[in-house]
């Protein structure tokens, strides 16, 4: 079995047959087969971005951070920043 | 590159390749000494580096990479063009950004080094000399549209001949520019330093023999290649991809794509935005220089660098792009704008593939966009006009291992705000670490660091100001691996503000909101700064590693102790709460962040949940 990271709490396992799952390191929740593709099996939702802190205002509230995390544990793999049309609530 | 194949013994290599390293840590020190101005002695904007008689870099000290990149395409631009007139003693001049620069303002010296058999090989210096001669004081023109607004544009010229200096030619350069004696010092540093170079060299050749020298750099070169050929053929083959953008007269968009395959690296920048009309684009050389320095300073950091160094590396930039600029576009800009991008892709994309390797991925850090920054000019308290630098210090990302560099990060250093002061009408009310600036994460990104100065003296009652670096939201620290964000860097005009009456009332304004006036965000603009002005400047700021609610409980507690996060931010972010005698209070903050890890889990906000 070969184990590559993909970040922090992520990973693509590749067993001896071949067979490829990408995985939560935390808790090994699969995450597909793809080591592209497991965003659209992560748990996502969106933040404001003065989640990232105080002078995140400076953007102008036309941001929110987008997070995507293991939908089993929760463990964090990703946080974007990203401008959106609409203000989250 | 040369042939010769002497043996040599492991200790006279090393010996070799250590002194090739400290010339040009000499050639540095020479134009920190001869130089004059802010960016030369107290900024480090410069790079000194030796070419071996071919042009092939064979040591490049310290320095940023891509400008050692872009310097031994100027050399092998100048054997070529000046072939069969190369003499021992002369020195060349180069700025031209579509033969080898990456602006006009980046002046490359270039020397040919003789020693008693011909031609032994090549010293080459830059330095981001004062004024070119452009639209705006200092070279970089937010109102140029094509390269010929942008000043002097030299493809190569001789400056010395046969060691006599071509006194018409260095005047006729330095009065195209709006500081001749400046500029003239700037030239004059760099040919010091390539003088350095020059015996340095030749007494390496009388003491141990051209072809010792010979065979040493070429396995020098050799070495180089090889260890870095080793190092990435450890990292799984695959690809990475990312995006950035940024705003000038309209967003750009500038992709990239890693493919890492075997022990070679592939950038392609297909997909990037035609190139602008203002001058943020890069040229092809200038990206190769910046993917060149992606690698060096993640998987290279501890190899010599040379021309080996370079040899792993493809580079796709489709021709007028962004990132590949066609004439007669303008790139004045771009060592701090399209230049920051392509650097920050090619170093994000990167360290996204070294995390794949459980070897490399200790290397894994999040990656900082340059962030905003200005020239000023004017005439200053002694009547004199001038043209200078103002570049306050960067929050660096934070690695898999610990936190960003506090307001230490950035290609060259800051200035001294005194000696600021004394050379130049300018006041400062503050110069301070942001707190809440660094990205939150289980590594903390650096803070930035945040400025305010107002005009004083000033026998003109006002100064010009250019805004340079990266414009947009992308233009700070970014996340990496849960990471969050560092704040944005910001550069704003307070106009007719009350600081001069506060200062003579004998208050300190220290916080922007007591300043009153009228607040503006600074594009890409040239403009006057009036005496009842405030210029503000936040610098970028690092990037967050990881999960905020892993960070140690302690090291939030630290962090609040030093200023560099606010107990709000701690709570709601980092999930840490204090006891009232300021230390951590371990129960309570595990109870909250158990709370945090619920809410997330639960995802409270179905509305943006992503369809699954």
């Amino acid at each position: 079995m070969i184990k590559y990271r993909l970040g922090e709490n992520i990973e693509m396992v590749i067993d001896q047959s071949g067979v490829r799952l990408v995985q939560c390191t935390q808790c090994g929740a699969g995450l597909g087969e793809s080591p592209t593709n497991w965003q659209e099996q992560a748990k996502n939702w969106d933040l404001p971005e003065l989640w990232a802190g105080p002078l995140m205002s400076d953007l102008g509230g036309r941001h929110h951070l987008e997070q995507l995390f293991c939908p089993s544990c929760g463990a964090l793999f990703e946080t974007r920043i990203k401008e959106v049309q609409k203000h989250p609530d | 590159m040369t042939t010769a194949t002497k043996t040599i013994d492991p200790i006279t290599f090393e010996i070799l390749s250590h002194r090739l390293h400290e010339v040009t840590k000499e050639m540095a020190t020479t134009l920190e000494r001869v130089g004059g101005t802010v960016n030369t002695t107290q900024m480090q904007d410069y790079m000194a580096a030796l070419y071996t008689p071919s042009g092939d870099i064979l040591s490049a000290g310290d320095f940023a990479g891509w400008h050692v990149a872009c310097a031994g395409f100027a050399v092998k631009h100048i054997i070529k063009a000046f072939a069969g007139e190369i003499n021992p003693d002369d020195v060349f001049l180069l700025n031209d950004p579509y033969v080898a620069a990456i602006h006009q303002s980046d002046v490359y010296i270039i020397s040919p080094i003789h020693h008693t058999s011909g031609l032994v090989g090549w010293s080459a210096t830059f330095v981001h000399v004062m004024d070119i001669g452009a639209m705006s004081p200092g070279g970089n023109s937010p109102g140029a549209t094509e390269i010929v607004h942008e000043g002097v544009r030299i493809p190569g010229i001789k400056l010395i001949d046969r060691g006599k200096l071509r006194q018409d030619v260095f005047n006729a350069i330095t009065n195209m520019t709006r500081q001749p004696t400046m500029v003239g010092l700037d030239l004059k540093c760099e040919l010091a330093a390539n003088n350095v170079a020059k015996a340095r060299v030749q007494e390496l050749c009388k003491c141990y023999g051209l072809d010792l020298i010979k065979s040493a750099s070429l396995q020098l070169i050799r070495q180089s290649e090889e260890v870095l050929r080793r190092r990435i053929q450890e990292i799984p083959d695959g690809i990475w991809t990312q995006c950035a953008e940024i705003e000038a007269d309209k967003k750009y968009k500038v992709n990239l794509t890693l493919r890492k395959e075997k022990d070679r690296f592939y950038f392609d920048f297909t997909g990037t935005d035609d190139q602008a009309r203002v001058g943020i684009n890069l040229p092809y050389h200038a990206t190769f220089g910046a993917c060149c320095e992606a690698i060096l300073t993640s998987l290279g950091y501890d190899i010599p660098k040379n021309q080996g160094t370079f040899a792993v590396l493809e580079v796709i930039a489709p021709e007028g792009c962004l990132v590949n600029v066609r004439y007669p576009g303008p790139v004045s800009l771009s060592t701090t704008s399209g230049g920051a991008i392509a650097k920050f892709l090619a170093t994000s994309v990167v360290t996204r593939c070294l995390a794949t390797s459980e070897k490399w991925r200790i290397e894994a850090m999040s990656q900082t966009l340059g962030g905003r920054f200005a020239r000023h000019a004017g005439v200053n308290q002694y009547g004199n006009y001038y043209v200078s630098t103002l570049q306050e210090a960067r929050g660096s990302g934070a690695t898999s291992y610990r936190d960003g560099v506090d307001s230490g990060r950035g290609h060259s250093s800051c200035h001294n705000v005194e000696w600021v002061e004394r050379n130049f009408p300018i006041l400062y009310l503050f110069r301070r670490q942001a707190q809440d600036s660094g990205g939150p994460g289980k590594y903390r990104g650096g803070v930035g660091t945040e400025v305010g100065w107002i005009v004083h003296e000033a026998p003109e009652k006002e100064i010009r100001i250019i805004g340079l670096g990266v414009v947009g939201r992308g233009n700070s620290g970014q996340g990496l691996f849960g990471g969050y964000p560092g704040a944005p860097s910001i550069l704003v005009h307070y106009q007719q503000t009350q600081v001069k009456s506060l200062l003579q009332r004998h208050v300190l304004p220290m916080n922007v909101e007591g300043w009153g006036g009228v607040p503006r965000a600074i594009p890409y603009e040239d403009y006057i700064l009036s005496d009842e002005d405030v210029y503000y400047v936040r610098t970028s700021c690092g990037g967050g590693y990881g999960d905020p609610l892993e960070r140690q409980g302690t090291m939030v507690e630290r962090d609040i102790r030093n200023g560099t996060v606010s107990k709000i931010t701690a709570r709601d972010v980092y999930g840490v709460i204090l006891k009232e005698d300021g230390s951590l209070n371990l129960e309570a903050t595990e109870v909250h962040r158990t709370a945090l890890m619920a809410k997330r889990q639960a995802s409270v906000n179905p509305e943006h949940q992503r369809a699954m």
